[in-house]
């Protein structure tokens, strides 16, 4: 190993020599030759970028989700209201179909909502067999003495998710408007896997496609949380649970806790400040030529993995700046002492 | 003294009364009045149910120079509320217009020009609603007749714009001629930041309606309690009908 490296050092120091000006300063030749190599890692990282993985987590009064894979949404219940009937049901299990929405919403404490819309199958203690619906809301209550239940209820938020609403007119006066409360977005990038395309780096000190933080965002009270997507700006499944609390003491402002998680390369949010500007985001790269065309204000905002948290935290990426400058420092040295013996 | 005067000036006089007259009508031609426009840093949220409806297709942008409003029947001159919002919310217009005796398709124009045309050239057309209400004192009330813009001639089709209210299911009909119906086909699309309205709802009408007013049934369904049904009446104006 340390053969090659003193090789691979001579050569550089004998391209340096080669195509740096003698006339040029150390200083100079030095900050030069960390600039073409940072550029040349820029190029690196470019063509060779794993896919990134962004999670939220916070609570929110209203999440949904629309199913993609049934198995994943499938949720059990151990007590549940028929909105329709008032019909108390237990031991409840859902299974919603392919492209069914499902909707969570904390009506207020001890009472979460949970509506189908789609086509999804409902099984319980009280049903002879399983009922295949089109559309159907549940409620879940802590505060009815006969079908009340007063633990935790813990439901799937995998497919296509949105968190919280606009802030838009409630159907009913006495309505409230649900909300996205608080949330966090965090955008983990994974470290490079390959150097200039073929060499692998899954040795010594270095890991490939190792997860590592690059960006934490706080996301504004009242935001929604959108589409995740891909490079190709195609929408990405989540994956995730969100949990609510069914004791009636537990919170003055009852919400569900969420957290999911997306290996998307960006995540749409509509703030509750309308965005200006014109340029396009990674959200809608990848949407058609339409979107260009329409004023920022109605687009979302896009939070993605920006090419600078991947060069400042990618861990591979980090010993490679290491060595370079090592070597790059090492030639220089070699060359001035070359300079020094010359000019005695 | 017109009499006494040479013929070229007796011509000349003749040619500048015509003028007159014509530029006179031609701003008659016209539906006007005063317009209250903002364009807001925060989306205003609408409170009613029907935010806009527009007769025929458009252009892909708006273009406030060729918005037009209709005079729906003969009569006397009455007046008209004008709304208008974009999806997000941030432009708002309203204001009271004047309505031709005659009825026809006129453009909309308010007294002073409009403010931000430049702004809401860059709203795709179903991105911004309009629409006028026939009512004197402009309370946004139920009953009111809705008399659609339009951006072109086509007569074809009315798209209706409609704030759901976070509706879980909602379906549109126009009930015409004593019955028949056309169920509208509508969308709820949620890509864009949806504050003063989120779905849109397209009827076909090439088959004509004979009357001059329809009734659009909205029917949506709540996250709680039981489907609502809401009527609302909507102008055909004679000119389409021609």
């Amino acid at each position: 190993m340390s053969i090659d490296l003193y090789a691979t050092l001579k050569r550089v120091v004998a391209i340096l020599r080669d195509k740096i000006p003698r006339r040029l300063s150390v200083s100079r030749r030095l900050a030069l030759s960390i600039l073409f190599l940072i550029g040349a890692l820029f190029a690196v990282v470019s063509f060779t970028s794993p896919q990134p993985m962004i999670t939220f987590t916070g609570r929110s009064e209203i999440a949904e989700t629309m199913t993609t894979l049934p198995d994943s949404a499938a949720f059990s219940i151990p007590y549940a209201f028929l909105a329709e009937g008032n019909r108390c049901l237990s031991k409840v299990h859902v299974r919603p179909r392919n492209g069914t929405r499902v909707i969570y919403e904390v009506l207020g404490p001890g009472e979460l909502l949970i509506v189908l819309v789609g086509s999804a199958t409902v099984q319980s203690e009280e049903l002879d067999e399983p009922l295949t619906v089109d559309f159907q809301r549940f409620i879940v209550s802590s505060r009815e003495q006969s079908c009340s239940y007063q633990g935790y209820v813990r439901l799937p938020l995998t497919g296509l998710i949105q968190i919280g609403e606009e802030p838009a007119n409630s159907l009913g006066y006495g309505d409230k408007n649900p909300i996205l409360r608080h949330g966090r977005i965090q955008v983990f990038g994974r470290s490079i896997s390959r150097l200039l395309f073929f060499i692998p780096l899954n040795w010594g000190p270095f890991d490939a496609e190792a997860l590592y933080l690059a960006e934490t965002i706080d996301v504004p009270a009242g935001s929604r949380v959108s589409r995740a997507l891909d490079e190709e700006g195609n929408p990405v499944r989540w994956w995730g649970f969100a949990e609510f609390n069914m004791s009636l003491t537990s919170e003055e402002a009852p919400s569900l806790f969420l957290s999911a998680s997306a290996n998307a390369g960006a995540v749409s949010v509509f703030a509750p400040a309308p965005r200006r500007g014109s340029v396009l985001t990674a959200c809608q790269r990848g949407s058609g030529e339409s979107v260009s065309e329409t004023p920022s204000s109605l687009l979302p905002e896009c939070i993605s993995l920006d090419l600078s948290a991947q060069l400042a935290g990618d861990p591979n990426l980090r010993w490679i700046y290491g060595a370079l400058i090592v070597m790059v420092a090492f030639a220089n040295l070699l060359h001035l002492r070359s300079e020094i013996k010359t000019d005695r | 003294m017109l009499f006494r005067a040479p013929n070229k000036l007796r011509v000349f006089a003749l040619c500048l009364s015509a003028c007159c007259f014509a530029g006179t009508s031609t701003f008659a031609q016209s539906i006007s009045g005063v317009i209250t426009e903002d364009f807001a840093e925060q989306g205003n949220v609408s409170g009613t149910l029907i935010v806009g409806a527009r007769f025929g297709d458009a252009g892909p942008n708006v273009d406030l120079d060729s918005l037009r409003g209709f005079s729906p029947t003969n009569g006397k001159r009455r007046r008209a509320c004008f709304m208008a919002t974009t999806k997000d919310g941030l432009y708002h217009a309203e204001g009271v217009l004047d309505l031709p005796r005659r009825a026809g398709r006129y453009p909309i124009r308010p007294r002073k020009d409009w403010r931000f045309s430049g702004e809401l050239s860059e709203y795709p057309v179903d991105f911004f609603a309009a629409l006028m209400l026939m009512e004197d004192n402009c309370n946004g009330s139920g009953d009111a007749l809705i008399v659609p813009t339009a951006f072109s001639e086509g007569r074809d089709d009315l798209t209706v714009y409609i704030n759901s209210r976070r509706a879980l299911m909602l379906s549109a009909a126009l009930v015409v001629d004593d019955g028949w119906k056309i169920v509208g086909d509508c969308n709820t699309q949620r890509d864009e930041r949806t504050i003063a309205f989120d779905t849109l709802c397209v009827f076909d009408l090439r088959r004509k309606p004979s009357s001059e007013t329809m009734e659009l049934v909205v029917t949506r369904t709540p996250r709680r309690g039981a489907a609502l049904e809401e009527a609302f009446k909507i102008a055909y104006p004679q000119t389409l009908r021609q």
